[in-house]
Formats: C-alpha cells, sequence, structure tokens
C-alpha cells in the first residue's frame, strides 16, 4: 500500500515539474520594452488635469553593416543602442504605465529605470505621487536618481547624449561622479529622497537637469542614428539639445520652492558632508579669481547650540586639498606663508558659498541642510516644542560656519611661474 | 510516538532558529518598527526572556512524559475527553498556524516577483515540498535544516555587509524618544513569535540526549534575538525608522538597495533564497506537529495519513481567511500578539500545573 502511495507521489511530483519548469508569468525579452528613464509631468487636456508619463526606451539597433566596416570608421562607429521618447497619457501614472499597451505591442520593463526626471509642472504641484510610484512598483530600483528638469519632462527626454548612448545613463553617471569631481549638484536615490519627505526638520533637495544647444556644430562625439533609407535625420531636427545638470531644486514639504546656483549648491553639499572633491578658485594677488584648489576628504561636523532659547548651529567644515592651477607670478608653496594665505582666501570662499547656499535657503524657507533633523536628534527636548513651527523658525536661525583647509600638495610642479 | 526519528541537540536548535527567524525577518521587522521607531532593535532582547518563560514550561512538562509527544500524554493529565479535545485544539493551532505561514510564505513571492501566478499554485509547490519532508520524518527535516541554515545565515550576513556603508548612525538617536513604552509594546508582538520555542513540546520527544535541551532552547533564543536585533537594526540604520513604516518587506527594500561600487547590485534575489529555503522547514517543522497532532487525536498508527488533508486544509484556510495583505498583517500585529502566548505559554503552563497537581508523568 506504501509503496504503492510512493510510486503515486513520485510520478505527481515528476509531472509537476513538468509544469513547473519556468516561471508562470515570464516576460521575455521580445514581449518587452526596456526603458531606462520616466518623465513626469502635468497637462490639461480637455480642461482635466493628466499625468504625461514620458517613457525612454531603449532601441537595439538595426543590424549595422558588416564587421568589415569598422576600419573605414563612419559605420563601424555606430551606437549599439538609441532610446526613444514614447510620451502616454493617464489620470494617474498607473494608469498611464497601463495605456501604455494601448499603443504599443510590447510590456514596460521598468528594472532598468536609472532616472525620474520630473517635470517642473510635477515639481510645482508636488513630487509626492512619484516618490510613491518609484517606491511601490516592484520592478523600479530604488537607487534610481530623481532630477527635476527645466520645461517639460518630455522635452528634456529628448536631449541628445554626447557620450553614452542613452540620456539616462549620461544624466545617471554625471550625477555619481559629481560628488568626486565637481560637488556642484548632488545625486539624490528614490529612497533618499522618499527619506528626506517623511523626515520632519528636512527638505527634499533635487539636481536640475538643464538641456541647452551646444555652440559647438558637429562635434565628434554626438551622432544622430541615420534612419533605414539613408536618409540623414540631422536636417529634421534642427537644435540638439544636450543635457547639463546645474545645481539643485529645493522643496518645501513635495513642492519646488526654488533653485540653488552651482556655487550655492557647493555650499549645501559641504554642509551636508556630502562635497568630495571639486575645485574652489580664489584671488590670490589679483582683483580676478586666478588661483585654484582641489579640495578632498572633506569632513563637516554639524553642531546645534542653545543659549538662552535661541537655537543655532555651529557648522565646522574640513578638509584638504592640492593647488591645482596658478597664474603667473602669484603664489609661492614653497612659502609657508603664502600657503597660510591661500587657505585663508578657501576658507572664505567656502564659508561665502555656504553662506550664500543657508541665506538662499533660509529665503526660501526650506531647509534641504536638515538643520531641523539635526537639532531633533541632539536635543530631543527642545525640537519637540518647536516642531510645528520649524518652518517658521528656520528663515531666522543663525547659523555659522567655519571652514578650515589645508594646502598638502600642489602637484608635479611648486611655485608659480615667473615670466621675465 | 508515532515517529521514531532522532535529533541532536544542535539539529534542535538550528530547527527552533529557522523555525522563528524564517518568517520573522521578513514580515515582523516593518510591524514592529511601527510600534517602536527607532529604538526598534531593542525589541529583540526583552522577548528573549518571555521565550525562556516559554521554554522552561515547556521543558518542564515535556520532562514528565520523555517518550511522547504534548498530545499524546494531554489525556493522561487531563483525562481522556477533555485531553482529546485539548489536543484537537492544538491540532486546530497548528493547522491554522501553518496556513498563515503558508499565507505569508506565499504573499511575498506574490507580491515582489510572481504577480500573475496563482497563489494556490505557489502553495501547492511549497506545500508539497513541505509534506515531504514530514512524510520522511522529523530526522529528515532536521538533516535538510543542517543544509539550509548556513545558507540562511550567510545570506543575512551578506546583506547586513553589503548595505553597511549606507548606515547613517544618526538613525538611532535621539534614543528612547518616547520613552520605554513604546519598545514594550513591540517587544510584545516580538514575545508570541519568539514564543514558538514552544514547538519543544512536539519535538522533545525526538531529542537524542535530553539533558541538552535547556542549552538548545536558550541557544536558539539568543541567536535569534541577535539576527533579528542585527536585522532590525541594519533596517533602521539605512532607512531610518520612518520610511520602513510603509515598507511591506523592509528587509527586501534592503537587499534591493544594495549596490557596492555600482557592480554588486540586484542581489534581492538571495532574499528569495532564504525564504523559500527557510519557509519549507519551518512549514515541515509545523506540519510536522500538526500530523502528529491530528494522528494522535484521532487515534491513528500512521501520521502520515494525515498529510494530503492537512496540506488541503491549510491551503483552504490560507485562501479563505487570509486572501488579502490586510487579513494577514491584522493577525500577525494585532491577533497573533494574543492568540500567541495563550497557545504558547497559557495553556502549557496550566496543563503542567495540573500535572503537577495530580502528580502525573515522571519527575521532571
Amino acid at each position: 500500500m506504501i509503496m504503492l502511495l510512493r510510486k503515486i507521489f513520485f510520478s505527481l511530483l515528476v509531472i509537476i515539474l513538468l509544469f513547473t519548469s519556468g516561471c508562470w508569468n515570464r516576460r521575455e525579452m521580445d514581449t518587452l520594452t526596456v526603458n531606462s528613464a520616466l518623465g513626469f509631468d502635468l497637462i490639461e487636456t480637455n480642461g482635466e488635469t493628466k499625468i504625461l508619463l514620458s517613457v525612454l526606451t531603449i532601441k537595439p539597433s538595426q543590424a549595422i553593416g558588416g564587421a568589415g566596416d569598422m576600419a573605414g570608421g563612419g559605420a563601424g562607429q555606430q551606437q549599439s543602442v538609441t532610446g526613444q521618447v514614447i510620451s502616454i497619457t493617464g489620470d494617474t501614472v498607473e494608469d498611464a504605465v497601463r495605456n501604455w499597451n494601448q499603443c504599443s505591442s510590447r510590456q514596460l520593463f521598468m528594472a532598468h529605470t536609472v532616472l525620474f526626471v520630473i517635470g517642473e509642472s510635477v515639481a510645482k504641484e508636488g513630487i509626492g505621487w512619484v516618490i510613491d510610484f518609484g517606491t511601490r512598483n516592484r520592478d523600479i530600483p530604488e537607487r534610481a536618481l530623481v532630477v527635476v528638469c527645466e520645461g517639460t519632462a518630455r522635452d528634456a527626454l529628448q536631449a541628445q547624449p554626447e557620450f553614452e548612448p542613452l540620456l539616462s545613463t549620461e544624466v545617471y553617471n554625471i550625477l555619481n561622479q559629481n560628488r568626486y569631481f565637481t560637488s556642484k549638484s548632488k545625486a539624490t536615490d528614490i529612497i533618499e529622497t522618499m527619506y528626506d519627505l517623511l523626515t520632519p526638520g528636512r527638505d527634499v533637495s533635487l539636481a536640475f537637469l538643464k538641456t541647452f544647444v551646444p555652440p559647438e556644430k558637429g562635434s565628434s562625439v554626438r551622432q544622430t542614428p541615420q534612419s533605414i533609407d539613408g536618409k540623414d535625420s540631422e536636417g529634421e531636427q534642427p537644435d540638439h539639445k544636450v543635457p547639463t545638470v546645474a545645481g539643485a531644486v529645493v522643496f518645501r514639504g513635495e513642492k519646488a520652492v526654488g533653485r540653488l546656483n552651482e556655487a550655492e549648491t557647493q555650499g549645501m553639499l559641504f554642509i551636508m558632508g556630502e562635497a568630495q572633491g571639486g575645485i574652489i578658485s580664489v584671488a590670490f594677488d589679483s582683483t580676478g579669481k586666478n588661483t585654484s584648489f582641489l579640495f578632498r576628504d572633506v569632513n563637516t561636523k554639524v553642531k546645534t547650540v542653545i543659549e538662552k532659547n535661541e537655537i543655532s548651529f555651529q557648522v565646522e567644515i574640513k578638509g584638504t586639498g592640492e593647488l591645482i592651477s596658478a597664474a603667473p607670478g602669484t603664489i609661492d608653496i614653497t612659502n609657508r606663508s603664502d600657503i597660510q594665505k591661500m587657505e585663508h582666501m578657501i576658507n572664505k570662499e567656502v564659508v561665502y558659498r555656504c553662506r550664500k547656499a543657508v541665506n538662499k535657503a533660509q529665503e526660501l524657507g526650506s531647509d534641504p541642510f536638515g538643520f531641523g533633523d539635526k537639532l531633533h536628534r541632539t536635543h530631543p527636548d527642545v525640537w519637540k516644542k518647536i516642531e510645528n513651527h520649524w518652518g517658521e523658525i528656520f528663515p531666522h536661525v543663525k547659523v555659522n560656519i567655519t571652514a578650515d583647509f589645508s594646502v598638502e600638495h600642489s602637484g608635479l610642479i611648486d611655485k608659480s611661474l615667473h615670466i621675465r | 510516538m508515532l515517529d521514531q526519528g532522532r535529533i541532536s541537540s544542535v539539529q534542535l536548535f538550528l530547527l527552533l532558529v529557522i523555525a522563528e527567524a524564517a518568517t520573522a525577518f521578513l514580515y515582523a521587522p516593518s510591524d514592529v518598527i511601527k510600534m517602536a521607531g527607532r529604538d526598534s532593535w531593542l525589541t529583540s532582547v526583552i522577548p528573549t526572556i518571555s521565550g525562556l518563560v516559554v521554554a522552561v514550561v515547556c521543558i518542564a512538562l515535556a520532562k514528565r512524559f520523555p517518550q511522547q509527544v504534548f498530545t499524546e500524554y494531554l489525556p493522561q493529565i487531563l483525562g481522556k475527553i477533555p485531553g482529546k479535545i485539548l489536543a484537537g485544539v492544538y491540532t486546530a493551532v497548528f493547522i491554522h498556524l501553518s496556513s498563515v505561514i503558508m499565507n505569508q510564505s506565499s504573499a511575498f513571492i506574490h507580491v515582489a516577483f510572481l504577480r500573475e501566478t496563482p497563489l494556490v499554485a505557489l502553495e501547492i509547490i511549497i506545500g508539497l515540498a513541505s509534506i515531504y519532508g514530514v512524510y520522511l520524518g522529523i530526522e529528515v527535516i532536521a538533516r535538510q535544516n543542517e543544509l539550509v541554515w548556513p545558507v540562511w545565515v550567510l545570506s543575512i550576513f551578506i546583506i547586513i555587509l553589503l548595505v553597511a556603508e549606507s548606515i547613517n548612525p544618526d538613525n538611532f538617536r535621539p534614543f528612547l524618544e518616547k520613552g520605554i513604552m513604546p519598545v514594550i509594546k513591540g517587544s510584545a508582538l516580538f514575545s508570541s513569535f519568539r514564543g514558538e520555542v514552544f514547538l519543544l513540546l512536539m519535538l522533545y520527544p525526538y531529542l537524542n540526549k535530553k539533558e541538552d535541551v535547556y542549552k538548545s532552547a536558550v541557544y536558539h533564543l539568543l541567536t535569534t534575538a541577535v539576527l533579528l536585533g542585527i536585522i532590525t537594526a541594519a533596517i533602521i540604520g539605512v532607512f531610518g525608522e520612518l520610511i520602513p513604516v510603509y515598507m511591506v518587506f523592509p528587509i527586501y527594500n534592503l537587499a534591493r538597495y544594495i549596490s557596492l561600487a555600482r557592480f554588486v547590485e540586484r542581489i534581492q534575489i538571495l532574499i528569495v533564497v532564504m525564504w523559500m529555503f527557510g519557509v519549507i522547514v519551518k512549514l515541515a517543522v509545523f506540519y510536522h506537529s500538526a500530523a502528529i497532532a491530528a494522528a494522535n487525536t484521532l487515534g491513528l498508527k500512521n501520521y502520515r495519513l494525515t498529510l494530503l488533508p492537512i496540506l488541503a486544509g491549510t491551503i483552504i484556510i490560507s485562501r479563505l481567511f487570509y486572501g488579502d495583505h490586510l487579513s494577514l498583517t491584522h493577525f500577525l500585529s494585532h491577533i497573533f500578539p494574543y492568540y500567541g502566548p495563550v497557545v504558547e505559554l497559557v495553556i502549557p503552563a496550566l496543563v503542567l500545573l495540573i500535572a503537577v497537581i495530580l502528580k502525573k508523568g515522571g519527575k521532571s
């Protein structure tokens, strides 16, 4: 009996194995469109406000000539993938995602999304639903970066990337490297945005994506894909906009209230301790800025000082770096007093940038630095009393900034040139 | 004793660890953080004490009847009819808990991965794998678990190590902002999970060296406390205490958030591996207890006959009563904290008391 049961059971298992050898809801490559960036806009149609979702899809290119063309340049350099922007509308964002299936035979596959581009209209109305969409959807990676763009996201996504096949990868790489190269714009992913949205005493700041028409004609790296019939599509699109990131957009709650320019963004990143490399130019023995300093290893400490019901913050920025360029006849790095003079100037410049960032933020009534959060974490009792008025208190809070940078190296030559 | 298998104290310890942590690591943090906020990592400490109480009661009871399982000696303590009724109640409890585990296991796969696969299909597959283990006996489950736990523990540590760079110590301050009460409330939730050490009632007779049972129980409680404490702390460290409140499976999001040098990414599949491995063992342990309890209640000589009906029953209960996310989380965070201690502690303690008064069973 048992043996028979066992045999039946095993044959059942074997049969089950036949039917379970794959995924039930498999999604094959040839039924999918892979997208790399999503753009969010609000539009008015027939008096109704609808969501315009712009999808930057990855299109595998058509077969390119032959392998033999490689030596000839030209066709051989053609990019292997290109992007195409397709936009759809819907009442909600998921409605738009599903409406996609009305105009496309392929399902949208969002697991390769690296960039969320938020149009001006959405940024002004509130970005909450974008973050909800980004975190609720099981396909979208949490590490996707969120940026706000100038104008509509649909236009911004159509900008032509110069170095990468896709705009999304280009912006993603620019933002991720930015912290170590220039520290002039902020890379914020979905989770960080959500964190800033939810945490009391903290406001969201996102990178600002701008597009512009480059003055250079026929840049060798910028290519437009040739259309199938060999017609050059360059003529049809007169302005090739290229993407760039410029500063940051700060929010109050879920609504954008203003922009910080590059220098202010750098100041903000200094205060947040996220600036890890960049250039500070100072005017050394001259009226114009002529000497540059490359900072690294920046360490920021924010202290909360409470004196007689007066809240103030003490920001101490410490860092090292090297002299990276100098105008002839100015600095002599072998001379200690010159170094000290230079360090003093750098400190002054850093404090100036931070001060500008703080002033701008206070003017806008937005606290992207998380000063309120810092107060909450260090003085919970004080925070409890002012929690609900932080928006009114923050614009009048005193912030003292000190910077202490040291010049440690000077590249391969030491003093600046003496031109005879 | 219907299952003639023998397990060592180490196997018992590992079995208990997986039987608790396998589902707690995915479902508990979100609920606990809702209650205890950023001090939630503390909530894994206090339940250890309640778990210890449960363990002491269960071991004391089990030692009186070293060769029998709980449902087998109940009629000897309480008399034939009440004993059978209580054994029947425990059969129902085990079946019910199995169906909750079943529901948790399929719900996660459904929500996070295979949205279009019918849940019943997932449940049948998971259930068949588990009852096959039960069919072969406790020894096989214990040995399978020996293969499972290194994968399980390693995966947890890999995930936490990889995400360690994103941990922000500021997220743990201010410490105990709202006092100790939220932590105690959160601990109550964890306590019912930790009380699953009451499985000792059903597993004790299989232990080959009975004197090591305390060691197994204590090591189990400490290991689980440390594991779940670390997991909760990592979640709070990375996401803060506000984001996980919104997340259904915070540890899964944590694994998704891993990005080491933009190279080691998308390792969330580790969670699925852990999940399936752990859940199959956990389900097997509960099914085993349910099957033995059912066979005892019905007076069957072979517990294996009850397996398919139990499987069908758990799937039906899981689909009928926990069909949506709300009813499952409602059970876990509002009913289980009361229901758990009753079946884990109160009833065994009363039975122990009666046994002591009536001088039933051997000395303990």
